[in-house]
């Protein structure tokens, strides 16, 4: 039989269940129907009245990160600087004045280190991420030989606030790396026995020192027992730039949540918990984003269902905005009265609940710019956010207004996230489209 | 022999044939060639029937320098599956979707708004001038920094979804009108066309000759290259890139709007890598009406087709029945026919062990699943057994009474060639050029026919007579048109002659 122009066409139409999507598709189906490619390719014809009905369900694939691994990863972080903190509190309490300065020093080069290697290896999934810390077995052998050779000295004679400031970046990093290997339960328990053996009034320096040098070797035994993984992370140049916000959000926590000597290290802990919290909350609401790019929306800019996408992006920023400072007010006010009945609240409680509330914000705010590539953006608001906090003690001086200039600092650097990512909630598809 | 004399260092005054994979020696006779292959996907990373081939190619060709740029995706730690011979070396991996990012923009003047937008019309578009498309891939390739800057831009964006609606409403002869694209898909399709750009700026090392072994994403860096030095290209195909997209797609649950991306992707790839390519070698004559109705002349397609290495003598068939596979699990291969036809086969004789070799490529997890989920639902138990990769295709084909090959898309089958050569008759689908590979050798059936299949297949188990004698056939039909010797010196003639152009370009 003749295989006709229409012929060709039925049975084209039977194979795929539509039209074809153009002469080169008619041509293949005819061919493994048996039709040589000569034969197909002269009676191949698009059906061009049929029009392109698909019932195929749409399977996108939008690159993005791991929303909810970021959120976990964040959180983990967030209780290691929580946990740490509880611990470094009798530390200081005992140290005094140098070990406030350690504090200040590590804070910052900790959160520089931590947000590094997070952005390193965002594009990983969770067994990579794990797995590449097996790259850095020199890197963490390196840093056993540092801390064995240049740490205890330095602590024990020469220079106690940078031993103290290396003994603190030590185990706060390990956080991380713990974490990752599945751990997080082990470091916990070192950070609560070095809290107890400075309550037994056994001698600090050296329960630091044993600390951090327990927490290098299980660094060591976490990297060396990973697997090497084949997938590849990304840059260390963007790195490097999240670690620089990583270390200017560190650099504004310790100007508004300095632990003194007059603020109990106990209801520092405590205040630490509603912006915690808080940020759980935030990227719960905030991974709906990665979902918003569902099939069937109109490329036409002004459809309704892309509108429809736009309002519902910038509602799952104001839900998320909204479910922080719910959580966080809520808890801060609980936790208040239990420090009141614990005695431990001061007059200034109010003040540092607001203060670590407002920067937890600020913190979640710049890791969401940050995976959404805007990391420029983050850096910028952080400088802002410092320059407001300098200004106000310079023009304020250190009392009255001048107290809470960090707390303006803080405000500052919310709005403006906060600003630039509503902006950007407000268009996700071309927000998805430029994360190349 | 064409001499194509390249003026070297002088101080390049090492022993003849000694040679590294950080440089290569220096050379005595000035008349070597240095050929840059592309590869897509496959050498000498992948198993596969065209790594073999250009594994074959580069380790008999030794009178050749070859230089290596594969083209890969997904991102991933590699270590080379084929060690490259002496007279080869690895001149860099371009990794489409991995996590490099080209430098910063060090000049924001250089951002080009409009470039998302005309890479989609040259690329998507039906009625579209590849050779607009091959100036704008060399104004990436001249502008790497500011690719990424140029896709980052709002601007560029909007451009982009304008004109790919004009895409989407384009009226043409050719074409069904209708195509739907939503969001999610033109996200996609804009990242896709970023990776177009980033290939086009990827920097290659010159060479005498171009050779690219798929008329896809290799072509890319290629045609920039020859638009820019003048370097020729000759393009093997093993499949027909464009038609085997087609394929992918007509079988896809994807959305129009995907299968929209996926072809016309592929279709303007192969339309300027056929515009540029110097000669195009085919490995089998089945795939010539698809290149000369995609626009390659006649007289610059040159069929070449596979050889493989033959013994005199043919070792003796095992005992028991065993039927024999050898492919990669990827829907091309239909292993899903495979394993129906191994059931009907297995309704006749029990006795029958069907044993498949091939590994399953990244990206086809699912595939392979679904494989598993059909062979558990026509218990085929221990009968038909998934043995992996294996490093020695040869040595499972020689455990074979038959080779089975169920494939919907062939070029010129390297093991059925393999299963000639070992004078093991061959069942395999009539697609590509298994027919001229295996003419009076074997016995075929149309794609997908699984009654058909079997039935050959049964065939040879019940007459093992008719087996042996198609087997001896084969391999005397390899001996006589399939041996290495002569596939390796169509290759040389053919590079040489390619290298003749630019010479004659020069001169010109």
């Amino acid at each position: 039989m003749k295989l006709t122009n229409e012929l060709a066409s039925q049975r084209v139409r039977a194979a795929l269940g539509r039209a074809p999507q153009d002469r080169l598709e008619a041509t293949v189906v005819l061919e493994s129907w048996g039709v040589s490619p000569d034969l197909a390719l002269a009676v191949a014809r698009p059906d061009r009245d049929a029009g392109l009905l698909s019932k195929a369900p749409l399977n996108p694939t939008i690159a993005h990160s791991n929303s909810l691994q970021d959120a976990l990863e964040i959180a983990g972080l967030l209780a290691g600087i929580m946990a740490a903190t509880m611990c470094a509190g009798p530390i200081i309490s005992r140290l005094g004045g140098s070990a406030v300065d350690a504090w200040r020093i590590a804070l910052p080069v900790t959160l520089f280190l931590q947000w590094t290697l997070r952005r390193y290896h965002r594009t990983l999934s969770a067994r990579a991420r794990r797995e590449r810390l097996s790259g850095f077995r020199s890197a963490v052998w390196g840093g056993t030989a540092l801390s064995v050779g240049i740490m205890v000295p330095a602590m024990l004679v020469l220079c106690p606030v940078a031993g103290a400031a290396f003994a603190l970046v030590v185990l706060w990093t390990g956080c991380l790396f713990l974490s990752r290997r599945g751990w997080a339960p082990v470091y916990v328990a070192l950070l609560l026995a070095g809290a107890l053996a400075v309550g037994l009034r056994l001698s600090v320096v050296p329960v630091i020192a044993d600390e951090s040098e327990t927490m290098l070797v299980l660094m060591v035994i976490a990297v060396v027992s990973s697997h090497r993984s084949q997938q590849l992370p990304g840059s260390w140049l963007e790195a490097l730039r999240s670690g620089c916000i990583g270390a200017l959000l560190g650099c504004l926590i310790v100007n508004v949540a300095l632990p003194g000597s007059t603020t109990s290290v106990e209801l520092l802990g405590l205040a630490l918990a509603p912006s915690l919290l808080g940020s759980v909350v935030w990227f719960y609401f905030v991974a709906a984003f990665w979902r918003l790019l569902q099939p069937g929306i109109g490329l036409s800019q002004g459809s309704d269902s892309l509108m429809a996408t736009h309002r519902r992006s910038r509602l799952i920023n104001l839900s998320g905005l909204a479910g922080y400072g719910v959580t966080t007010v809520i808890i801060s006010f609980a936790a208040l009265m239990i420090a009141s009945a614990l005695g431990i609240s001061s007059g200034d409680s109010a003040v540092i609940f607001l203060d670590l509330g407002t920067l937890g914000l600020a913190g979640v705010l710049f890791a969401w710019l940050d995976v959404l590539g805007r990391s420029g953006a983050a850096l910028a608001v952080e400088c802002s956010a410092l320059t407001v906090c300098l200004l106000v003690h310079v023009l304020a001086g250190s009392g009255g207004l001048g107290s809470y200039g960090d707390l303006f600092g803080a405000v500052v650097a919310v709005i403006l996230a906060e600003a630039v990512t509503y902006r950007l909630h407000g268009e996700p598809e071309w927000l998805s489209a430029r994360m190349l | 022999m064409i001499r194509v004399a390249r003026v070297r260092d002088t101080k390049e005054t090492a022993p003849e044939g000694k040679s590294s994979l950080v440089a290569f020696p220096p050379r005595a006779r000035r008349e070597r060639l240095t050929v840059l292959l592309v590869t897509e996907g496959t050498y000498p990373y992948v198993i596969g029937g065209v790594s073999t081939w250009c594994d074959q190619l580069l380790k008999n060709l030794d009178d050749v320098d070859w230089l290596v740029v594969p083209i890969v995706a997904g991102g991933l730690k590699r270590e080379p599956f084929y060690p490259l011979p002496e007279n080869a070396r690895l001149a860099g991996v371009v990794d489409l979707w991995g996590p490099s990012r080209p430098r910063s923009p060090l000049n924001r003047a250089t951002r080009r708004t409009d470039l998302a937008a005309e890479l989609a019309r040259l690329l998507l578009g039906w009625d579209t001038d590849p050779s607009r498309l091959v100036s704008l891939l060399v104004w990436c390739h001249l502008h790497p920094d500011a690719i990424v800057p140029s896709f980052r831009s709002r601007q560029s964006w909007q451009l982009f979804l304008e004109r790919l609606q004009e895409v989407m409403t384009e009226s043409a002869k050719d074409v069904t009108p209708g195509v739907q694209m939503d969001m999610a898909t033109a996200v996609s399709c804009y990242q896709t066309l970023s990776w177009v750009a980033r290939t086009a700026a990827t920097q290659l090392p010159s060479a005498d000759v171009l050779h690219v072994t798929a008329a896809g994403w290799a072509g890319v860096p290629a045609l920039v290259s020859k638009a820019l030095t003048g370097t020729p290209i000759l393009l093997t195909e093993h499949g027909v890139f464009v038609r085997e997209a087609y394929l992918a797609a007509a079988r896809s649950r994807e959305s129009s709007g995907s299968r929209l991306l996926a072809t016309r992707l592929a279709r303007s790839f192969a339309r300027a890598t056929y515009l540029g390519a110097d000669l195009v070698a085919p490995v089998t004559e089945a795939h010539c009406p698809w290149e000369t109705a995609l626009g390659v002349p006649q007289d610059r397609i040159r069929p070449i087709p596979n050889g493989v290495s033959v013994g005199e003598t043919i070792s003796p068939a095992p005992g028991d029945k065993i039927v024999v596979t050898v492919g990669r699990i990827d829907p091309l291969k239909d292993v899903k026919t495979l394993l129906r036809v191994a059931g009907k086969v297995l309704e006749r004789y029990p006795e029958v062990t069907f044993l498949h070799y091939g590994p399953i490529p990244a990206g086809q997890e699912a595939y392979a699943a679904a494989c598993r989920r059909l062979h558990e639902q026509l218990r085929l138990g221990q009968s038909f057994v998934f043995k992996g990769p294996t490093t020695d295709p040869r040595g499972a084909i020689r455990g074979a009474n038959v080779a089975l090959m169920t494939s919907i898309s062939e070029g010129f089958p390297i093991a059925v060639l393999e299963a000639l050569s070992e004078g093991r008759p061959v069942v395999t689908t009539a697609v590509g050029g298994v027919l001229e590979a295996m003419k009076g050798a074997g016995l075929t059936a149309g794609p997908r026919d699984v009654d058909g299949l079997s039935d050959a297949v049964c065939a040879l188990i019940a007459d093992p007579v008719l087996a042996r004698t198609l087997g001896v056939r084969g391999h005397a039909r390899v001996r006589r048109h399939f041996d290495q010797t002569g596939f390796v010196h169509s290759y040389r003639k053919a590079l040489f002659d390619v290298a003749e152009c630019r010479t004659l370009r020069r001169r010109a």
